[in-house]
């Protein structure tokens, strides 16, 4: 923030994405991760703390869409809401970090330690995004395919997340060394079980690998059987194989996969228990 | 230099900031002592604000984004003379020892009661998850909010 001129806070998307067209400015949303930056580059800072559009949960029917600014704070307490979903908001930082945070700086970050992205991958969801060339949808697993900073460049703004209710039971652990510190390594799943057999699944994990994303390997393995320990076994075996963890000063390589087939199948047992 | 204008516990400021400042060095410098700056980076807890009532950590804010906001801090919950129930309640409890963290701790204290007027002591741990505290152990503080909280819905308190 050491260069910046110019504080604006827009009264509406429309203006928040017209002052994005200059590559020196930068979204300012809860600000656990931009407050302390000392980018020189940056000139301008959009803050989005008036846009009241942004802060809604909107619960209809089969679906559920949170705002941008939506902060971890309300996804905690919200009712009505996935578990896996809570379980998450709840696991980040604590609750004066929680009270900021938001949906939009969750996605928009890109560190391994993000909780909430790994949920949204196994729900589905799909981010809405915001430019001067108008409204995209991406799915989420599209939207982190490469670092968001990339996805997002170009003046783009995550205005909202939408999860339809397509699985019936989700789940959502994480392991850390304390309760408020990063993520040793995360996991989320999502079901969609029909007369006892799991037709679809998600398996999405954050921490032991850089950026948040779905395991296809340990998804293929659950389709088409039974939910239960043998299932969940073969899942937790097929994702520790097909991940390469990434090295994390404060555990060993060997700990790190054994703690992914524990927590693989603790995750999947937590949803199959779960109701959405 | 950015111009700002804000409440700090009653008292309307106005100046010109430079962009960096955060609201915990601008309240510092202003002579808002009681908000202390431990690791400036959002771990510790020990420059806890309530920012439109809302308990934030002031090293993460912006002073130009708290611009057009009030914030409170625990000059304006009591004082010696006349102490808040939950300063009472933690003094009384022995759940202050070098008191670095106290002021923050506080007020999230406030934060959760007004969320839960009777909190359970699951609800007190959490609302005090953001305050690290090197002297005494936890236990107290909890026992003396729960305290405060009960002379405050006696007292109707705010
Ligand atoms: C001590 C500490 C502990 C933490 N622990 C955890 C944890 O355990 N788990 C966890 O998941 N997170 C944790 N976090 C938060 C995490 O590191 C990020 O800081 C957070 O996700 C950013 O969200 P924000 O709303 O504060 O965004 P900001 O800091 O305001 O912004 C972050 C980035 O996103 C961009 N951005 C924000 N909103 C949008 C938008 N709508 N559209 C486009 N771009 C946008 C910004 O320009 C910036 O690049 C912690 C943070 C701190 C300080
Ligand atoms: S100074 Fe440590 S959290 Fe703000
Ligand atoms: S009383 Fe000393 S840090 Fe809490």
């Amino acid at each position: 923030m050491i260069n910046v001129e110019k504080f604006i806070r827009p009264a509406t998307v429309a203006a928040a994405v017209s002052h994005l067209k200059t590559p020196d400015s930068l979204i300012l949303a809860g600000g656990t991760g931009v407050t302390l930056s000392r980018d020189p580059n940056v000139r301008t800072v959009i803050d989005l703390s008036d846009l009241q559009e942004l802060k809604s949960i909107d619960l209809t029917d089969n679906r559920i869409r949170l705002g941008a600014m939506v902060t971890m704070t309300q996804l905690r307490h919200a009712p009505g809401l996935p578990a896996a979903l809570v379980a998450a908001a709840r696991a980040i930082g604590s609750t004066p970090l929680r009270n900021v945070i938001t949906v939009g700086g969750e996605l928009a970050r890109g560190v391994y330690w993000n909780d909430l992205p790994v949920a949204l991958l196994a729900m589905d969801a799909v981010v809405e995004i915001a430019s001067e060339a108008g409204v995209e949808k991406l799915p989420i697993a599209a939207f982190l395919a490469e670092h968001p900073k990339k996805t997002l460049a170009g003046g783009k703004l995550i205005t909202a997340v939408e999860i339809e209710r397509r699985f019936t039971q989700v789940g959502y652990v994480k392991f850390a060394r304390t309760e408020v510190d990063y993520a040793i390594c995360n996991l989320a799943c999502g079901l969609r079980v029909e007369d006892g057999v799991i037709r679809e699944a998600r398996v999405a994990m954050g921490a032991i690998v850089p950026l948040a994303r779905r395991i296809p390997e340990a998804e293929q393995s659950l389709v088409g059987a039974a939910p239960g320990e043998e299932a969940f076994v073969r899942a937790a075996k097929a994702l520790v194989e097909a991940v390469e963890p990434r090295p994390d000063f404060r555990v060993s390589r060997e700990y790190q996969r054994q703690l992914l087939e524990s927590l693989t199948r603790r995750v999947l047992e937590s949803a199959s228990q779960s109701e959405q | 230099m950015i111009p700002i204008e804000l409440d700090i516990n009653g008292q309307t400021i106005e100046m010109e900031v430079v962009p960096d400042l955060t609201l915990l060095d601008l309240l510092r410098a202003v002579g808002v002592v009681s908000v202390k700056k431990g690791c400036g980076e959002g771990d510790c807890g020990a420059c806890g604000v309530l920012l439109d009532g809302v308990y934030v950590k002031s090293c993460l804010i912006l002073a130009a984004q708290a611009s057009g906001h009030s914030v409170e801090t625990v000059e304006s919950l009591g004082n010696v003379e006349h102490p808040h129930p939950l300063q009472t309640a933690f003094v009384d409890a022995g759940a202050v020892q070098c008191g670095f963290c106290i002021p923050s701790m506080l007020l999230a204290a406030k934060s959760l009661i007004e969320d839960h007027p009777e909190p359970t002591v699951e609800q007190i741990r959490e609302g005090l998850d953001g305050n690290l505290c090197r002297c005494t152990g936890y236990v107290k503080q909890i026992e003396a909010v729960q305290t405060a909280a009960a002379v405050m819905k006696e007292e109707d308190h705010d």
